[in-house]
């Protein structure tokens, strides 16, 4: 347990150059989309905006992330983007280039298996730090957002509001708790299943690229079973009830979740090659 | 076979890259307190020994036995390996890499690695990216005698490095960091190591073709390990 925080700590110093760009990069284009869509909404009301004459001239925090959506989605997009990115490049970089650390992590007195789960519990720990800093900067934008607005032209608006503007953000931040598990336990579930493939093409290699891509194959299709049972027959779908249907996709997942952990120990403690 | 405490012993290794059998067998013991040297030409499977012995690569068949217990992840706390490359992250500085290791292994010996850090004139404030080859070999000798284990494996230590730091690396083998362990050694510098090494096994074709003791072959053969190379590998 001490080996596996030790390197859940060592794999969150090694991404936090690129943690911290990614937030820089968040901050600055969010914030400088608030800001811009404010002084914009403003310079449109323009001239006097110590009269208002109704309450469509007052402007919500809502209003200016509806208008700067793009930047938002944007952010978020390169986020998800570098994160994919960096489920590979966590295990590939051990092995390429002049130095192979993954010798040394190999090696260690400890069970094999505090490697693939530490750098699983990192990657989670990077999805989590970018999630908590998107809300600390939603706080920090409305702040921005009542500096610059006259207090009497600001129409209230409230977080709920703020993700409902921006339908992707619901699915980054779901507003249901039992979503927010769902989404992120088929996130962990996806990602563990590419943790797995990365193994079986660093165990055997080029034909392992064969049972890497297999295996993505087959999970995906058990994932999904209900709806790849409803492409080929809709009828023996529809002989279930919603709530049966979502049983059995938890089942589905659940499978894969073992399938990938107990192939990933087997791997890493038998299979794996430097 | 019998076991031989206080060794590495290796039973019957297997190894094969597709079809082709890369070790068909091998046998042989690393004691401790000796130095054995693994002799092979290019692409023998030499290294391939070693990390099967490290658990680095899996093999088709055969075991490791370490002081005749089979290899286990508590192993890894007796027997240090030193590859012919860097093994930590080239973004870290020498010093970030010791205490890394000092993290990770109850065996760690942080005064030796101040010694060695010393006697190699390494400077702790470098990054690891940044050693040359000669620098990196002393770096992994470093990280290797550090740990107060009782073999150590190394795989081409002298590998493309000069004379210099060859003469220094060369030195360690003949001092107390050395004196009591098991060594367990592959090296194309044979001269080289000649004088120091106790015990010799020759690789061919995937199987052991020697294996002697090199102060007997010097003493009721009249024969060097090179002359004995010559006759394996030039016949």
């Amino acid at each position: 347990m001490k080996h596996y925080l030790k390197l859940v700590h060592f794999e969150i110093i090694r991404f936090r150059y690129i943690l911290l760009a990614l937030m820089a990069l968040t901050a600055v284009l969010e914030i400088g989309s608030v800001i811009y869509y404010t002084n914009d909404a403003l310079t449109i009301r323009a001239v006097d905006t110590s009269y208002i004459r109704n309450d469509y001239e007052l402007i919500s925090f809502s209003f200016i992330l509806a208008n700067g959506q793009f930047w938002f989605k944007l952010s978020m997009l390169i986020s998800i983007i570098i994160i994919g990115v960096y489920i590979f490049v966590i295990w590939y970089r051990d092995w390429f280039g002049r130095s192979t650390f993954i010798y040394r992590l190999l090696m260690l007195p400890t069970a094999r298996f505090h490697i693939y789960l530490a750098k699983a519990t990192a990657i989670l720990t990077f999805i989590f730090s970018l999630l908590s800093f998107q809300i600390i900067l939603f706080w920090i934008q409305k702040l921005i957002f009542n500096s610059i607005v006259p207090s009497h032209i600001i129409k209230p608006s409230y977080f709920s509001e703020h993700f409902m503007t921006i339908r992707f953000f619901l699915t980054i931040l779901p507003h249901q708790f039992e979503q927010f598990i769902i989404s992120y336990g088929l996130g962990t579930i996806i990602m563990l299943t590419i943790f797995t493939a990365i193994l079986l093409e660093r165990s055997f290699r080029k034909i392992g690229l064969l049972y890497a891509a297999s295996y993505i194959a087959i999970c995906s299709v058990i994932i999904l079973l209900p709806h790849v049972i409803a492409a080929f027959d809709d009828e023996i779908i529809s002989l279930f009830y919603p709530n049966e249907l979502f049983v059995i996709q938890l089942f589905c997942c659940v499978i894969v979740l073992l399938a990938n952990v107990s192939i990933g120990h087997y791997l890493i403690n038998r299979k794996i090659t430097v | 076979m019998p076991i031989n405490k206080s060794s590495i012993e290796v039973v019957d290794l297997r190894k094969r890259y597709f079809r082709k059998t890369v070790l068909d067998g091998i046998s042989f013991t690393a004691e401790k307190g000796k130095i054995t040297c693994l002799i092979g030409l290019n692409g023998a499977g030499k290294s391939t020994i070693l990390k099967a012995i490290m658990g680095l690569t899996p093999v088709q068949g055969g075991s490791i036995l370490i002081d005749g217990a089979l290899f286990t992840k508590a192993s890894y706390e007796k027997v240090a390996f030193v590859p012919d490359h860097l093994t930590m992250p080239l973004g870290m500085t020498i010093e970030a890499g010791v205490q890394w290791m000092e993290q990770f292994y109850s065996s760690w010996n942080m005064k030796r690695a101040v010694e060695l850090l010393s006697f190699f004139k390494l400077n702790a404030a470098d990054r690891i990216g940044n050693l040359s080859k000669g620098t990196a070999a002393k770096y992994n000798l470093l990280l290797g005698l550090s740990q107060a284990t009782d073999y150590i494996i190394m795989d081409e230590p002298f590998s493309g490095i000069d004379l210099l730091a060859r003469e220094q690396i060369a030195e360690v083998f003949s001092s107390e960091l050395i004196e009591d362990r098991g060594v367990l050694i592959t090296t194309h510098e044979i001269q080289e190591m000649e004088y120091l090494i106790d015990r010799a096994v020759l690789l061919k074709n995937g199987v052991i073709n020697q294996a002697f003791d090199c102060e007997d072959m010097r003493s009721l053969h009249s024969k060097s390990v090179t002359d004995v190379m010559r006759e394996v590998y030039q016949s």
